[in-house]
């Protein structure tokens, strides 16, 4: 039977090749989980003044408990808290900066997606009542209350998120700034790095930047090696790791600013570099971590194994040190269940090419 | 001819849903209620909104889309080929259940007709505005798990859209709004899109708008004549009455946004005023209309009657001026 028998070619081709137990493989969530309805319904209530902000705080619990209780279930190694608590990648955070004010609804890049624009208005800064490392703590918390329950021994990451400062630079109605690195710079020194630090502090191993802009097309390839080298800056002199995660647009547009960041993880959509990724992943030979977006964030579509399988086999045979399977971009764009299927499919898929290829198996 | 008052007032369709219509609805959901009963309220709220529209002196009023949960469900649960998994965030805490179309595009029965005659027998003027999805937002707005492009599904909606315009032509309706937020989305597509929204309009010979809102206009501006439509409606007071010059040169007529949907602080008079007597320095005056940003319906009720009002009172000061150089009427256009 010609099915049967490509079945048994592309197992037998993806999985014979000495190369493929050269990379360590791992599950992994990046960005957001739908807000569950139950959530939203809460959120609701507490804006029109019907619950408490105590209330609204034990739903947030609640549901990250819920979230981060599946997941580690499901044996996902590198996972976010879902950002339940978050509108958009940019807020709230654009309420605890200075110098920015909130502005209008604008289309978050190709989807009917919209977040609240930041207007940068005067000198930008953190504001030093940001709930965001506190939120961590708290996450922090509920997953060490799962992992005890569980009777897990092997921990999963949990990863915060932040949003890069190109992708904030270019999201914001800048009326301050003469030039835009200079936004971009205060981004990163005054907004973003002690974020990242209070972060580190409170355990965080591997911090997740959102920089869809970096893949995306639209800016200079200058801008965009000035920003991953301020990024690169940062992991060094910070000593932590960033995940620094792409969206919406081929990694052939960033492979040249990706080498300012090699020693970090590189996430990459590879749903959005379909039609060019042969040409361009012998680029990614050797890295030390790359994070594979193959679950398609935007579709309801359940993706099938086994083309999953093709094109994971792919980077297999890349020596790559670390290689992570995961969704291509943030959830918000997909139903619940759709997102709970795909997870699932994730998990499945990830442990079983564990067991093929070796990997750190929890 | 029917003539209508120099800038006419309008909205763009959506408007809050009365309170205890709401309670009703929920009441009907979890089976309290039965249909007979959510039939009668939603005559009684379409009723309540015309009179909140026409009091508040809306030139040109809809039916608040009373009976619509959000503009790509109601149409989606309308026509064969859908289904729906869960609700999906558009921004903030606001979600819609975003459909997946899973097998052929059919047409099945008349969507609005219904709402339009409904409209039309309760509204004291001339002319009544109907809303209608378009085919190029419904498709992106969906999952396609059927067709084999996204080209290929918008083209599909297309014919269904198309005939459903054609029987509301049928009944009388004047005033047709394509909804099609999503056009400038994805700037590689608009050719095809374009082209889509006019095979949905193709043969239609009464007034059609078409609405975008929240989008890049300069992506939209090269397809301002090759659109078979009258009216462009337009959101600007969420951006701050920026990239008006996108106007300059238009042939069609303005739908202008001057009040902003996603804010509940009501507009001055004297600020709507401001903005129209800026957009008449890119656009003659006969050829604009004046509406907010979008649809109304996630305002408290009160604050979106104070806001019309407002804007109604704006445009009076711009009437007033415009009275003293001979203009107040413009006709009612099918064509520009």
């Amino acid at each position: 039977m010609p099915i049967t028998f490509l079945i048994k070619f592309l197992n037998t081709e993806l999985l014979t090749h000495k190369e493929l137990t050269m990379s360590n493989v791992y599950s992994a969530m990046v960005g957001s989980y739908p807000r569950p309805a139950g959530l939203a319904k809460l959120i609701n209530r507490f804006n029109s003044g019907k619950i408490s902000s105590e209330d609204l705080e034990l739903g947030y619990e609640k549901y990250t408990y819920r979230l981060l209780k599946f997941l580690t279930k499901l044996n996902i190694d590198y996972f976010t808290d879902g950002m339940l608590r978050w509108d958009d990648i940019f807020n709230p955070l654009i309420n605890y900066v200075d110098g920015v004010k909130v502005n209008g609804l604008y289309r978050f890049y190709e989807n009917n997606f919209f977040f609240r624009a930041p207007q940068v208005v005067g000198k930008v800064r953190l504001m030093d009542d940001c709930p965001i490392p506190q939120w961590f703590k708290k996450s922090s918390e509920i997953l060490e209350s799962v992992i005890k329950e569980l009777g897990i021994k092997s921990r999963p990451v949990l990863k915060p998120v932040l949003p890069g400062p190109l992708t904030l630079a270019i999201n914001s109605l800048n009326e301050r700034y003469s030039n835009m690195r200079e936004l971009i710079g205060d981004y990163v020194f005054e907004v973003l790095t002690p974020l990242i630090k209070a972060l580190r502090d409170l355990g965080a191993q591997v911090i997740e930047i959102h920089e869809p802009e970096l893949t995306y097309g639209r800016v200079d390839p200058g801008l965009k090696c000035y920003v991953a080298g301020l990024l690169g800056r940062i992991s060094y002199d910070l000593k932590i790791k960033l995940w620094i995660q792409t969206y919406f647009g081929s990694a052939s547009n960033a492979l040249e600013c990706f080498k300012f960041i090699s020693n970090n993880i590189v996430g990459i959509d590879l749903v959005a570099s379909r039609d060019d990724y042969l040409n361009y992943i012998h680029n990614f030979s050797y890295y030390d971590s790359l994070a594979v977006g193959v679950y398609d964030s935007r579709s309801t579509v359940l993706e099938r194994s086994r083309i999953i399988r093709w094109y994971v086999a792919k980077f297999l045979k890349l020596r790559i040190g670390n290689l992570f399977i995961a969704n291509n971009a943030p959830m918000d764009f997909i139903p619940e269940v759709i997102a709970v299927k795909k997870l699932r499919r994730l998990s499945k898929f990830t442990k079983w090419l564990k067991s093929k290829v070796g990997g750190v198996a929890r | 001819m029917i003539s209508l008052p120099i800038l006419p007032t309008t909205v763009i369709g959506s408007y809050p849903r009365p309170k205890w219509f709401r309670e009703i609805i929920k009441g009907y959901k979890n089976g309290r209620y039965g249909e007979e009963l959510l039939k009668e309220a939603s005559d009684d709220a379409v009723v309540s909104v015309i009179s909140d529209q026409e009091e508040v002196g809306i030139d040109i009023p809809s039916d608040g889309e009373m009976r619509r949960d959000e503009m790509v469900e109601y149409f989606a649960e309308r026509i064969e080929g859908f289904r729906f998994y869960g609700p999906v965030r558009v921004w903030g805490n606001n979600f819609f259940r975003k459909p997946a179309v899973v097998s052929k595009i059919t047409y099945i029965r008349p969507i609005v007709v219904d709402e339009y005659l409904f409209l039309r027998r309760h509204s004291s003027r001339p002319v009544v505005k109907v809303t209608i999805t378009g085919p190029y937002t419904i498709a992106d707005w969906s999952f396609n798990e059927y067709y084999n492009s996204k080209e290929e599904l918008a083209f599909e909606l297309a014919k269904v859209i198309g005939t459903e315009i054609k029987k509301l032509e049928e009944v009388g309706s004047l005033f047709v709004q394509v909804d099609e937020p999503a056009l400038t989305t994805h700037p590689k597509e608009m050719d095809w899109a374009v082209q889509a929204i006019n095979k949905a309009v193709e043969g239609v010979n009464i007034k059609v708008g078409l609405h975008v809102c929240y989008s890049n206009y300069s992506l939209l501006k090269p397809y301002f004549d090759e659109l078979r439509v009258t009216q462009f409606a337009l959101e600007f007071a969420n951006r701050g009455f920026r990239d008006l010059e996108v106007v300059k040169g238009l042939s069609k007529e303005l739908g202008f946004g001057v009040i902003d949907v996603h804010s509940r602080v009501v507009e001055e008079p004297e600020y709507v005023a401001k903005a129209l007597f800026k957009i008449m320095e890119y656009l003659s005056p006969e050829y604009i209309y004046v509406n907010p940003d979008c649809g109304l319906k996630l305002l408290p009720r009160s604050i979106a009657k104070a806001k019309l009002r407002a804007m109604v009172e704006g445009v009076m000061i711009v009437r007033r001026e415009l009275a003293k150089k001979g203009l107040t009427e413009i006709p009612l256009r099918n064509k520009v």
